[in-house]
């Protein structure tokens, strides 16, 4: 029973940083019909950029640039803690991953009413490129990444629970309730729902689509960031850590459904307590196996997950 | 002020983009051939740069030539592209004779790959739907081929089974059936709602099957793999112990499943294929069965690649489960994107951006996989029909102009 509980605990700790993740997949697929496979590789880059400027303040220069690269610059920039770090990250992020991202490829590959697979591919090919990168400049090797919540453990009736699990769910809970404060109680949020519902209606009614489509690659781009922060103390910062988060944020919005806020966020939990039985009572290395097993009988059962509306079939 | 946006918006709807792309296009060709100019300046494969190369560069320039200037549609037209066909199986069947082992693997893997590119293309860019567990199927294929010819000894669920030990090429077509019947199952799933759900359905049964292939110690030894010998290995009375003559084992499936995949294309069910990318809806309305014959293509991309898993395996002389996970898919994917969608030369330029380019560029060292992903950004974006399609575009363009003047 205590096991049971514990196992279950750091499941939901789990499944917090999923539902964030997941949350971002789902909304930048229904606000802006984008389905974004590099998801993954969007949580390494902030884990990355926050553990460059807490640890160690050098700025390497690619090798493939003529004449100076492969050289590294020690800048003059003095260690900060997590939590500036993280705040220098966000702003850095939402350029990055929101405007850069939006303009290069979602803008060039999305259609009104066109197909969504070059985008998936072409997000499948910036996964690569991202991971490419990282491992060549980062480094192949994962690296410890400082906990802002500290390391103690408490002992409550025989269940372990560390600081950082306890962190992760405040953390989250708090960002999930601003978040759905944010969407459902504030005029921009109203819009954006709007738009994510219909955006010709939404174009009608006065509503700025391409601005409520750029906040939502914003608000995707400090969700990842927020991932980041939580996720990279317990699995380190590597190169490929992408894949596993990207395919589990991807399976918990899918389950859920992608088309509602809180069926992702359910999915995301519902992913991390059985990642997390899983792992325990049938074997470790079957973790991901029964997540992605429910995923595909959802698809074969309810392809609008299990939270989301039924869509009307555009022709 | 949100009057100010809705303008902008419509100016923004009725942009259309897609012609701006194909614009662009003649350019992405033309810096290629810049690209590939400078190729031929560095050894092909890991082999060495002879003068008898500029005879295969001369051949490929004329083949080039021969096709931009000749409209398609006149008789002088199929001559080209019967020539075409002939001097790419000539390049194939002459380059690799004599050479050393490195460059017989990377011309087997090139064939071996190719094969299952077409299989994707065949689905991807003539039915119009995406699948990323090609390696899964390549996979399926051999580990199925190798556990049925090897005679071992495997246990599964407690319970310890001898295997039989077949022909070799009765295992191939068994890997090609069980392949196609996994891909039937996975796409009955994934075929249900029209929309991207095969691409996710596939994406997690190539993640499933890595699990398995990686835990079922049992059957697949797990991720330290199986040696494969190729020893006392014969096909249809011929030796397979030298590399060479497994090779041409490898191009003659190559060669098959060209003239297969060019007799569907041309079939009925070609056409249906194409009806249903292009409007599945008007398909369906014209009594096009839509979901069966998807299923379909996806089913006969699949098997190729369960019959090209089979000959890796003895090409490689070794199987691992890190060989079938999703870089190798995507790998693929990105092929099918970069050579061509919906074109028959298509995945047979794309494939060499895997196999015998990946190894001439060995100058970027590293960076080779990073530009590769941003090639395939590039492509998507710059010109979607990829190099095949853009091709076809420019040699439209020449012949308009000279119509014109």
């Amino acid at each position: 029973m205590e096991q049971f509980l514990q196992v279950t605990f750091s499941g939901l700790a789990t499944g917090a940083v999923f539902a964030i993740a997941a949350v971002g997949f789902a909304l930048l697929w229904q606000t802006a019909g984008a389905i974004n496979f590099a998801h993954g590789e969007f949580i390494v880059l902030p884990a990355v950029v926050m553990l460059v400027l807490t640890q160690q303040p050098v700025i390497g220069i690619p090798e493939f640039i003529p004449l100076i690269g492969g050289t590294q610059l020690v800048g003059p920039i003095p260690q900060l803690g997590i939590i500036a770090a993280f705040a220098i990250t966000v702003p850095l992020m939402i350029f990055l991953l929101g405007y850069v991202f939006k303009r290069t490829m979602v803008d060039q590959l999305l259609e009104p009413g066109g197909d969504d697979i070059p985008l998936v591919i072409a997000t499948l090919g910036l996964a690569l490129v991202m991971r490419e990168y990282l491992r060549i400049t980062f480094g192949a090797a994962p690296q410890r990444f400082p906990s802002p919540f500290g390391n103690h453990v408490w002992n409550v009736g025989g269940v372990a629970i560390t600081a950082i699990d306890v962190g992760i769910l405040v953390v989250a809970t708090v960002v999930i309730i601003g978040l759905q404060f944010f969407l459902n109680r504030t005029y921009t949020g109203r819009q954006m729902q709007a738009t994510a519902q219909n955006q010709e209606t939404a174009r009608v009614l006065g509503i700025p689509v391409n601005r409520m489509v750029f906040y939502t690659f914003a608000i995707n781009a400090a969700l990842v960031t927020v991932a980041a922060l939580l996720v990279a103390p317990v699995t380190t910062a590597r190169f490929d850590g992408g894949i596993s988060l990207g395919l589990a944020a991807f399976t918990a919005a899918i389950i859920g459904g992608f088309n509602q806020v809180r069926g992702a966020l359910f999915g995301g939990f519902l992913v991390g307590v059985i990642q997390n039985w899983s792992g325990t009572y049938l074997s470790s290395a079957y973790r991901e196996f029964i997540p992605l097993v429910l995923m595909i009988i959802v698809i074969l059962w309810r392809p609008q997950g299990l939270f989301g509306r039924p869509e009307e079939r555009v022709v | 002020m949100s009057h100010r946006d809705l303008i902008v918006d419509d100016r923004d709807l009725t942009r259309a983009r897609s012609e701006d792309r194909g614009v662009l296009s003649p350019l992405l060709i033309a810096g290629l051939a810049l690209a590939m100019a400078f190729l031929v300046w560095f050894p092909i494969g890991r082999s060495e740069f002879t003068p008898i190369m500029w005879l295969w560069v001369l051949m490929l320039a004329g083949v080039v030539a021969a096709n931009l200037l000749i409209p398609r549609a006149s008789r002088n037209g199929t001559a080209v592209r019967v020539m075409s066909t002939v001097c790419f199986v000539a390049f194939l069947v002459v380059f690799p004779f004599g050479r050393a082992n490195s460059t017989l693997t990377d011309f087997g893997l090139y064939a071996v790959f190719s094969v299952c590119v077409i299989g994707m293309n065949l689905m991807f860019g003539y039915a119009g739907q995406v699948s990323i567990a090609q390696a899964a199927f390549l996979g399926i294929g051999a580990y199925t081929s190798v556990l049925l010819d090897s005679g071992r000894e495997i246990e599964a669920f407690g319970i310890v089974i001898d295997l039989p030990d077949l022909n070799f090429l009765l295992t191939v077509v068994i890997a090609i059936a069980v392949a196609m019947l996994f891909s039937i199952l996975i796409g009955m799933a994934g075929l249900r709602v029209r929309g991207p759900w095969l691409a996710f359905v596939t994406l997690a049964f190539n993640v499933l099957v890595y699990i398995v292939f990686n835990n079922e110690v049992g059957i697949t030894n797990g991720s330290r793999g199986i040696i494969v010998r190729r020893q006392d290995l014969e096909v249809l009375g011929i030796d397979m112990t030298p590399l060479q003559n497994y090779y041409y084992l490898c191009l003659a499936f190559l060669v098959l499943t060209m003239v297969i995949v060019w007799w569907i294309v041309r079939s009925p069910w070609g056409r249906s294929f194409k009806a249903i990318r292009d409007n599945s809806p008007r398909a369906s309305s014209l009594g096009i069965d839509v979901r069966t014959y998807t299923l379909l293509a996806f089913a006969i991309g699949s098997g190729l690649a369960g019959g090209a898993g089979a000959l890796y395996a003895r090409l490689l002389e070794y199987i691992e489960p890190r060989s079938f996970f999703l870089g190798q898919s995507f790998d693929f994917l990105f092929a099918t994107v970069i050579g061509g969608l919906g074109t028959l030369a298509g995945p047979l330029i794309g494939t060499s951006f895997i196999t015998i380019i990946s190894d001439s560029l060995r100058v970027l060292g590293d960076w080779y996989r990073f530009w590769f992903g941003l090639l395939a950004i590039v492509v998507l974006i710059v010109a979607p029909r990829g190099i095949a399609g853009s091709f076809n575009l420019l040699r439209a363009r020449i012949a308009a102009k000279r119509r014109g003047s």
